[in-house]
């Protein structure tokens, strides 16, 4: 599954406030909850996995991606994505402060693939990274976000 | 005969981080013509034997603890520059 089919308006969210990089995994899990397709216990799967993992999830300079396991309550393969109003740390010296955040839901290794690839492409490239913090609303950031068309 | 490097993407549970940087490095290392095997793998599976490179972030670099392999630990997972420079001077490339 691409991006294009796992995003839409309900899952994503523009300007978000939060008070910390708890509040901010949580904002984006109940995206995912409220779509169906994880259970509610998979946000405090993303919160664990952080916590054991240390602050890892911040991938690059601003952006985090945190997840849990399948098992932790994955209904389907999933994604969201929101940006915040005020950056926040996660405890990573190099990537913090961070305000852009993906979570995804993975019932295997293979089905959210594409759409990790989808994402890579259009993260890889500052400019719409600079969109995506600088969107106004959904219709802006899903924009950008489906703007990788399946090949 | 030449042998087929074996390369590592390490995140904690190899479902997230660790395909995104797998792609980086394929991409990479088919562009400087090595042959590799790229994998994901979490940390258990990274401590095993057999592997010539491990990359990985910067956090959980520390808890793979005393391995063979040499370790490249990346910043940006979407910056191919940083996987391309850090990877072929981890094996000894010169860009």
């Amino acid at each position: 599954m691409n991006l294009k089919e796992l995003l839409n308006h309900d899952l994503v969210e523009t300007k978000v406030a939060v008070e910390d990089w708890e509040d901010a995994v949580r904002a984006v899990g109940k995206l995912m909850v409220r779509s169906g397709a994880v259970e509610k216990r998979y946000i405090d799967g993303m919160i664990r996995t952080a916590k054991e993992l240390g602050p890892y999830i911040v991938v690059a300079p601003g952006i985090a991606l945190p997840h849990s396991r399948p098992e932790d309550g994955v209904k389907r393969t999933c994604m969201a994505f929101i940006t915040l109003k005020k950056p926040v740390e996660f405890g990573n010296e190099i990537n913090d402060p961070v305000d852009l955040v993906v979570a995804f839901g993975a019932v295997d290794k293979k089905q959210h693939i594409e759409a990790l690839q989808d994402l890579a492409t259009i993260l890889g490239d500052k400019k719409n990274v600079q969109s995506l913090r600088e969107a106004k609303n959904t219709e802006e950031l899903l924009k950008i976000m489906w703007s990788q068309e399946a090949k | 005969m030449i042998k087929i490097l074996r390369v590592l993407a390490v995140c904690g549970m190899g479902l997230g981080s660790a395909l995104l940087l797998k792609m980086n490095i394929e991409e990479v290392l088919k562009d400087a013509g090595i042959e590799a095997k790229v994998e994901t793998a979490d940390i258990a599976i990274a401590r095993g034997p057999g592997v010539d490179l491990i990359v990985t972030s910067l956090g959980l670099a520390p808890q793979l603890g005393d391995v063979s392999a040499k370790i490249v630990t990346i910043h940006s997972f979407f910056d191919k520059n940083e996987m391309r420079e850090k990877v072929l001077e981890a094996l000894g490339i010169k860009d």
